[in-house]
């Protein structure tokens, strides 16, 4: 008759080891978070022993307080950047997507020190893009109910405005003089209610973060006619230097168009099929873009078209590419891929692949996602650290 | 003086378990049923704290197009989890094993928690062990619901399934909140998230192994062969449940539907489709005791009924032009106690027309057929679905609906048999 009594005991033992197992679990991992402190704005700790990219800063003061380190530049943007000799450096911005107490932060780190990182002390980003001092974040709040937002941040890795979105952040950019935004999200499709899914892109004005423009609102056209339909889906959209054209992928009925488009205007005009999220070069003369491949099973893979001739070359990666790439320079391109062969680990490196079909593919910077190079000035140490 | 005799009851029935149908309980439903729901209850828990942070992952990650993982989600609810859980229900009746059954059904999806710690950024393994999870659900719903109403007496049979399905209706309640407590406590602490719901699935599953008490079926029945399971369907009574159950399926708009046609016609982001959920398991946790308790007293076809009405209120409330911006939490609490005066009552019916021997059989049977029948359902609303408004579909509904509910009161109306 006692057999239901130990039972009983069995079962409580069950409860309280679960409980101890819990509860002992969350106080490691807090203790492991609290840690290694947080790194501030600022110039790494390891500065002295990094290639200083400011020659003008003779000693950079190691470890200073992050308080002060993060106040002080918001002042140097008051005043004109630059004032005190503060020369920008070609960097690299990123979500730092290696597993760790960084993960998921916005990175920054000089492309001649990319060892020494800079990670934004508040802002944690899915999808980053920097360019001309201003950058757009797509960052989520992961609690009960997951909020989505684009957030503006300056070059203090600060942020400014705040936009809720209406869904999962897919891609963002910004135009080369820092104006203008875009942002492309999953409206929805979630279940089987995908029968809807859907993508929004907007353009935004970087200044206030105002909708300029949402491109289901463009009149498009397709061989000189009118070219309609319900379903249409923008997203990916790369900006040109004259700050109105920019390009973008539009879907329709199982089939993918690149477009480009008139801001001023609200027009967009096909000038090629099966280009997924393009990407303009440099030198805005080739776009980069990802291609799927025939086949049942989804492989997409970076080609380079160019503008002029209208001619595709495939790139040295044969991976599957789902990423928007990014031009490193006029001649490379830069792109994220799972660390695990099966591409489902959740940290990604950044990869670089020439962009003329020759060469072959290498790591850039291992766990990194999104990435966006940009000339940016670092952060100045205080002041009274001389 | 009421509760200290409810305390004294306690007391005395804690010593003499032997006497398992009689130990009543608060409710009048048996300890066994408190401890079923229990069970239910801390797996939901613990399979809702994953969930909240989970899914969407499966699209940016593992590079599912919405489509795809529509499909996917379709199949392995629908059909895949189905068959499996006709399997495990005459299994369980052939070896009667129904204990054994349902803890295996439970064990499954607290294995797939601790897979998924392991399995640490891999996406994949993330996707599988939801699959588990569906698989350990298909395994355990027929043989638990079994146990319920062998646990319970006959006039009590639709509040005993009431307090079963309103704890587990809690446990969609508290999961995510508990999710979110703990990402408060530890920013970023998604392997504790994980570690959290695999040690409240294991007390879900302790609960269940050793303290739940085999249902007392008489020793001298033999086993059921599976021919008499397998012709179930032939057995009047159960066979107008059966038909009447799948029609009304077959106009029963899937939730996610449903959450997209509140998220068009107001307007709110699709950021708010875990709210609806929420919300729509917190009405089912408040409405579901006091509905069986009056599907009990004044019949359980009136209230079930009842509650297929309450759908064709949500029907016509979505189909009304301008909705408010208060409208969706209004059909939501509707929708939690449409599920509330009929999901546990449809098992109550189940139960009071099969042999106990056959019984998990049946369920089993009866489960599937409004599973097959719901995602026929969701494929017949996609289809309608056509220019983005979700119209027309609504109003195919809510005529099948009304069909549906005049055919089930005749229907059951003339077998006097429940």
């Amino acid at each position: 008759m006692n057999q239901p009594r130990n039972r009983t005991l069995l079962f409580l033992l069950l409860c309280v080891v679960c409980v101890l197992v819990v509860v002992v679990f969350g106080y490691f991992m807090v203790r492991k978070t609290h840690q290694p402190p947080e790194v501030a704005v600022g110039p790494p700790s390891t500065a002295p022993a990094a290639p200083a990219p400011g020659t003008s800063q003779p000693t950079p003061v190691p470890g200073a307080p992050s308080s002060t380190a993060a106040k002080e530049p918001n002042a140097g943007v008051a005043a004109p950047p630059g004032a005190e000799a503060r020369h920008p450096v070609r960097v690299l911005f990123f979500r730092a997507n290696a597993l760790g107490s960084e993960y998921g932060k916005l990175a920054v780190a000089p492309l001649d020190a990319l060892d020494h990182p800079v990670y934004s002390k508040d802002l944690a980003c899915d999808r980053v893009y920097f360019s001309n001092g201003v950058g757009i974040c797509l960052a989520s709040d992961r609690g009960v109910f997951t909020r989505y937002y684009a957030v503006k941040f300056d070059e203090n890795l600060k942020g400014g405005w705040n936009i809720p979105l209406n869904g999962i952040p897919s891609r963002t950019r910004v135009s080369p003089s820092g104006r203008l935004g875009s942002i492309t999200i999953f409206l929805s499709g979630h279940s089987y209610a995908s029968l809807n899914f859907a993508t929004q892109t907007l353009i935004l004005d970087t200044a206030t973060g105002n909708v300029l423009a949402d491109l289901e609102k463009f009149s498009v056209t397709r061989d000189g006619a009118p070219f309609q339909s319900k379903d249409f889906n923008f997203w990916g959209v790369t900006f040109a230097h004259d700050e109105n054209r920019f390009y973008a992928t539009l879907w329709s009925k199982g089939q993918t168009y690149l477009v480009e488009c008139n801001l001023a205007e609200k027009t967009a005009k096909v000038i090629h099929q099966n280009v997924e999220c393009p990407s303009l070069s440099p030198d805005n003369t080739r776009i980069g873009f990802k291609k799927r491949m025939p086949g049942q099973r989804i492989l997409w893979n970076i080609h380079v078209l160019d503008l002029k001739t209208m001619t595709e070359t495939r790139l040295a990666e044969t991976r599957n590419v789902d990423d928007q790439v990014e031009w490193f320079d006029n001649d490379h391109l830069l792109y994220a891929l799972s660390e695990s062969e099966t591409g489902s680990s959740a940290s990604t490196d950044i990869w670089m692949v020439p962009a003329n079909g020759g060469g072959s593919p290498s790591i850039l910077y291992k766990g990194g996602f999104s990435p966006s190079v940009a000339l940016w000035s670092m952060p100045a140490p205080p002041s009274g650290a001389k | 003086m009421y509760q200290l005799d409810w305390i004294q009851r306690l007391r005395v029935l804690d010593k003499s378990p032997a006497a398992n149908s009689a130990r009543q309980k608060p409710l009048g439903v048996s300890a066994n049923v408190w401890r079923l729901g229990f069970t239910s209850f801390f797996t939901d828990i613990s399979s809702e704290m994953v969930s909240s942070i989970l899914p969407l992952y499966f699209i940016s990650y593992l590079r599912f197009s919405p489509f795809q993982f529509g499909i996917l989600d379709g199949i392995y609810q629908g059909a895949a989890v189905a068959l499996l859980s006709l399997f495990s229900g005459f299994a369980a009746d052939r070896w009667r094993r129904q204990k054994e059954l349902a803890s295996a059904g439970y064990g499954f999806s607290a294995l797939s928690r601790l897979v998924l710690l392991l399995a640490g950024g891999n996406w994949i393994f993330a996707a599988a062990t939801l699959v588990m999870d569906r698989i350990g659900k298909g395994i355990r719903t027929a043989p638990r619901d079994a146990m319920i109403s062998l646990s319970s007496r006959a006039d009590n049979l639709a509040t005993a399934f009431a307090v079963h399905r309103g704890l587990d209706a809690g446990g969609a309640v508290f999961g995510p909140l508990a999710a979110f407590l703990v990402l408060r406590l530890v920013p970023g602490g998604f392997s504790l998230v994980l570690a959290a719901s695999f040690c409240i699935a294991l007390i879900g599953l302790g609960l269940i192994a050793l303290l739940v008490e085999k249902p007392a079926l008489s020793a001298n029945t033999r086993p059921p062969a599976l021919s008499l399971s397998l012709g179930l369907w032939k057995h009047p009574p159960f066979r107008v449940l059966l038909i009447c159950g799948a029609l009304l399926s077959l106009t029963t708009v899937s939730d996610s539907f449903l959450y997209l046609s509140l998220q068009r016609s107001t307007n709110a982001p699709s950021t708010m489709f875990p709210l609806f959920a929420f919300v729509t398991a917190v009405s089912f946790l408040i409405f579901s005791v006091p509905m069986g308790r009056l599907a009990d007293r004044w019949g359980r076809k009136k209230v079930f009924l009842a509650g297929n009405g309450l759908l064709l209120f949500i029907y016509a409330i979505l189909l009304s032009p301008g909705l408010g911006t208060r409208a969706p939490f209004a059909i939501l609490g509707l929708l939690g106690a449409y599920y509330a005066a009929t999901d546990g009552i449809m098992a109550a019916m189940g139960s009071a027309v099969l042999k106990p021997e056959l019984r998990t059989s049946g369920l089993a049977i009866l489960n599937t057929a409004i599973s097959v029948f719901r995602f026929f359902s969701s494929f017949v609303f996609g289809l309608l679905w056509t220019d983005g408004s979700s119209r027309p579909p609504i109003a195919v509904f809510l005529a099948g609906v009304t069909v549906a509910i005049i055919v089930a009161n005749w229907n059951l109306t003339r077998k006097e048999t429940l």
